[in-house]
């Protein structure tokens, strides 16, 4: 798989579930998730062929990283308030889970 | 090196077009220039999306009719139980006790769960194909994991504080039977009895550590089995004690929540990766199958009320053409 060679593309749009990805698609590009709906693909011309049947839009790597950063900066500040008074920090992450850390795309 | 005749005996074809295919089979395909093989191998693609978004439910149920019952959506638990037939999802009886990180199994008409949180409950249920009954609660309260039937179930890996205690259902009552080897909570379980099943994964209290462990239960006693490749909790798991999944969960989950897992039986090797990486997905045994999975729910990463989403990605096993490249 060519997820490794450094040339990718930024897509925004929504997971609409069955046939979004298929498994052709998995067997002919990498492709990853990430918050705010964004997508990293190969660069190669079936990964914009996937693109352009569910009608994403096309982002550079600095908006799309834009884009992630800050859903995972609502995250964490939603994260940070949410305190119960009494809580220790270990009880904290076993309700919530860990505080969300920094995303950087390839 | 050695070429590939002095391997095989026989040179790669050359054909003008891909041939009607057996697996492993490798030719040249002198009208396109490429290299071919065909090549069975698994791979993720989305699902039809769950109706309600959550994390940490309990799995039941085969590839044609699996159940994802309750779940976490914090701050609140659900009671909702959804059946998928592989094309639909379907919302049907309620359980009874909203809870999320349960012990689950049995089939989309005769299924059972057991304890969770949060609140921590001890809570069991059965479900008859219509409704939920309130059966005979766990010894003890905690999160759990846990697979197997309504007749026949094993409860583990129970916090918090993560523990090596387990409970074994009959269909009448629990009964405390042997610890497990390693300390833990947030596992997932695979098997369909509760004399035959795996404990995979899971996390240490403070600070969180991932573990990597597997244990093999024999309805007596439990054996430490090869380990993961990469500790990790509330992850999801599919099939059978000799040929099983890991999927997901955190490790941490921002890098790690992708990754596959297949277990033969003795070893565990890294296969395709999930395309949303996600933490805290529907556990224990989905479908009973190592070739037909689901993976469902979670979040990915942040851990906003708004962040749980209801994604599903199927797994499927099978043979293709593939082109071989060279880096």
């Amino acid at each position: 798989m060519a997820n490794d060679k450094g040339f990718f593309n930024y897509w925004v749009v929504a997971n609409s579930g069955k046939g979004f990805i298929t498994h052709t698609d998995r067997r002919k590009f990498w492709i990853s998730g990430y918050p705010a709906n964004v997508w990293v693909c190969d660069d190669i011309p079936e990964s914009r062929d996937w693109g352009a049947r569910n009608s994403a839009a096309t982002k550079t790597k600095s908006q799309a990283q834009t884009l992630v950063t800050n859903d995972v900066n609502t995250a964490k500040g939603t994260w940070d308030d949410d305190d119960v008074d009494g809580e220790t920090a270990a009880e904290k992450i076993e309700r919530l889970g860990p505080k969300p850390t920094d995303i950087t795309l390839p | 090196m050695a070429t590939y005749k002095e391997i095989r005996g026989v040179n790669i074809q050359s054909l003008e077009s891909d041939p009607t295919t057996v697996e492993g089979e490798v030719w040249y395909n002198a009208s396109t220039s490429l290299l071919k093989v065909y090549a069975a191998a698994g791979s993720w693609a989305s699902g039809t999306n769950m109706n309600v978004k959550r994390g940490s439910g309990g799995g039941a149920g085969t590839a044609t009719a699996s159940l994802v019952i309750g779940g976490i959506a914090p701050p609140a638990t659900v009671t909702e139980v959804e059946s998928y037939d592989g094309s639909t999802w379907t919302e049907i009886a309620d359980i009874n006790t909203a809870r999320g990180i349960i012990a689950s199994g049995g089939t989309s008409t005769a299924a059972m769960i057991a304890g969770g949180g949060d609140p921590t409950t001890g809570k069991a249920e059965t479900f008859d194909g219509s409704s939920w009954t309130e059966t005979t609660d766990l010894s003890t309260a905690g999160k759990l994991s846990g697979v197997g039937s309504t007749t026949s179930l094993i409860a583990f890996a129970k916090g918090p504080p993560p523990s090596a205690t387990n409970e074994s259902w009959n269909g009448t009552s629990w009964t405390e039977v042997a610890d497990m080897n390693a300390v833990r909570y947030y596992a997932s379980g695979v098997g369909a009895t509760g004399t035959a099943a795996l404990a995979v994964g899971g996390q240490e209290f403070d600070p969180p550590t991932y573990v990597a462990n597997v244990e093999q239960w024999d309805g007596t006693s439990w054996t430490a089995l090869n380990a993961m490749n990469t500790g990790r909790s509330s992850l999801g798991t599919s099939g059978t004690t000799t040929a099983a999944l890991a999927f997901a969960g955190g490790s941490p989950f921002n890098t790690k929540g992708a990754l596959t897992e297949s277990f033969d039986g003795t070893s565990w090797t890294e296969v395709g990766d999930l395309a949303t990486k996600r933490h805290a997905v529907t556990h224990n045994c989905q479908t009973q199958s190592a070739t037909t999975a689901y993976c469902t729910g979670g979040y990915n990463p942040p851990t906003s009320p708004t962040s749980w989403h209801n994604i599903t990605e199927e797994w499927a096993f099978a043979a293709a053409v593939e082109t071989v490249s060279f880096d």
